[in-house]
């Protein structure tokens, strides 16, 4: 009786258990991004809400869409790969069979960014808007 | 005479309190999904949002982003962008991570003698790239600021905004906040008492507003500062700080 009792108890357990990780999951969007660095590509994958996306399948897909590597990211949501020769392709990550995301790197991607460039750069010419007419004067300096 | 001066104040303050000014930090984009939108242009100015009317300002002595937990000075990219006679702003950025960035901005001052007073306002906007939704409750640090409660985008037209008034790190109660909506699309008011919307802070310096239309949504909570300003004459007149913070609604469709 109290065995049986113990096998009820752990199935409720695990088929919570289920549908918390199910719910978690599908209430957090998976995302992945990607970077260049120096001749490695560092991929990390993380839910919306920040979490790291921990043991995720990871698929890299050359220019023809052919599958160069596969792997799983580690503790902390990371990947990383050395990437050969620079060419387009495609970062496929998949969490718990079903979350996906994919990011796309360009050829220019792989081009080195250049010495010292701003994070943000000035508009030398803003975009025309249309003009409003102070409903009550601007103040004079 | 007294009476007459009175009477010629009252006349004068209520134009000027049905025209309530928002600084306005607004980026071109509040989700930005795809890398190829990565470029964002943030425009800074000073209105009458509901009325689409501008005000003359001088450059900004704070602007930046907060995102990742650290702050980034960007005055150096605001360049002017003269409209009319009135002086705004504009910068442009590139979304280099996935995460949320609080662009803040702290204006000069503005001397409004119809109020006979100065006015700042501390002023953020926040922009989610890429789907790593971290950060949009960062706080700049201003000494009067607007903590989201409520995610402050992705936000459909007709969800309610909840933030809590925050001055010098303690809630502000029963602050009162100017809701306005940046009337881009020609709303018609019936009544200037509606271009203002007025809600007011519980004891914990919370407070929620419906927003009922798509656009951008400006939220300012005014207080008036422990510190005075000289105004042209050089004579000490109080200043009033404001806490704001602009969301954009879509809508459902």
């Amino acid at each position: 009786m109290h065995s049986l009792r113990n096998v009820w108890g752990a199935f409720a357990l695990v088929v919570v258990a289920f549908f918390f990780a199910a719910s978690t999951a599908s209430a957090h969007g998976v995302g992945v991004w990607a970077e260049v660095d120096g001749p490695f590509v560092n991929v990390s994958a993380y839910f919306s809400s920040g979490g790291k996306v921990k043991n995720a399948d990871v698929t890299v897909l050359d220019a023809a869409g052919e599958t160069m590597l596969t792997g799983k990211t580690d503790d902390e949501g990371n990947f990383q790969f050395k990437y050969g020769k620079p060419q387009p392709m495609t970062v496929i990550v998949t969490a718990g069979g079903h979350h996906t995301d994919k990011f796309k790197l360009e050829l220019a991607d792989f081009a080195p960014a250049p010495e010292g460039a701003p994070e943000a750069t000035a508009v030398p010419t803003p975009a025309p808007t249309p003009v409003s007419v102070p409903s009550h004067k601007p103040d004079k300096k | 005479m007294k009476r007459m001066i009175l009477a010629l104040a009252f006349a004068l303050a209520i134009p000027s309190s049905a025209f309530a000014h928002f600084f306005v930090v607004q980026p071109s984009m509040a989700v930005v999904e795809e890398r190829s939108d990565a470029k964002i242009t943030i425009d800074v100015r000073f209105a009458h949002p509901f009325e689409q009317a501008l005000m003359d300002n001088e450059k900004p002595k704070q602007f930046g982003v907060l995102a990742g937990g650290k702050k980034t000075d960007l005055l150096g990219s605001l360049a002017v962008a003269k409209k009319g006679d009135a002086r705004t702003y504009v910068a442009q950025y590139q979304l280099k991570k996935p995460g949320d960035y609080v662009f803040y901005c702290e204006p000069a001052s503005y001397w409004e003698p119809a109020e006979d007073k100065h006015i700042i306002h501390y002023t953020k906007s926040v922009v989610q790239a890429y789907g790593l939704e971290e950060g949009w409750d960062e706080m700049v640090g201003f000494p009067i600021e607007i903590k989201p409660l409520t995610r402050p985008y992705g936000l459909w037209a007709g969800n309610v905004f909840t933030g809590q008034v925050l001055m010098d790190g303690k809630p502000v109660p029963n602050a009162e906040i100017e809701v306005s909506y940046d009337n881009t699309t020609g709303v018609k008011s019936p009544g200037e008492v509606f271009n203002i919307q007025v809600v007011k802070a519980d004891e914990n310096g919370v407070f929620t507003y419906a927003m009922p239309k798509a656009g951008w949504w400006g939220f300012a909570a005014l207080e008036e500062a422990s510190f005075k300003l000289p105004d042209p004459s050089g004579e000490d007149k109080p200043v009033e700080i404001g806490a704001v913070m602009w969301v954009n609604t879509v809508e459902m469709q």
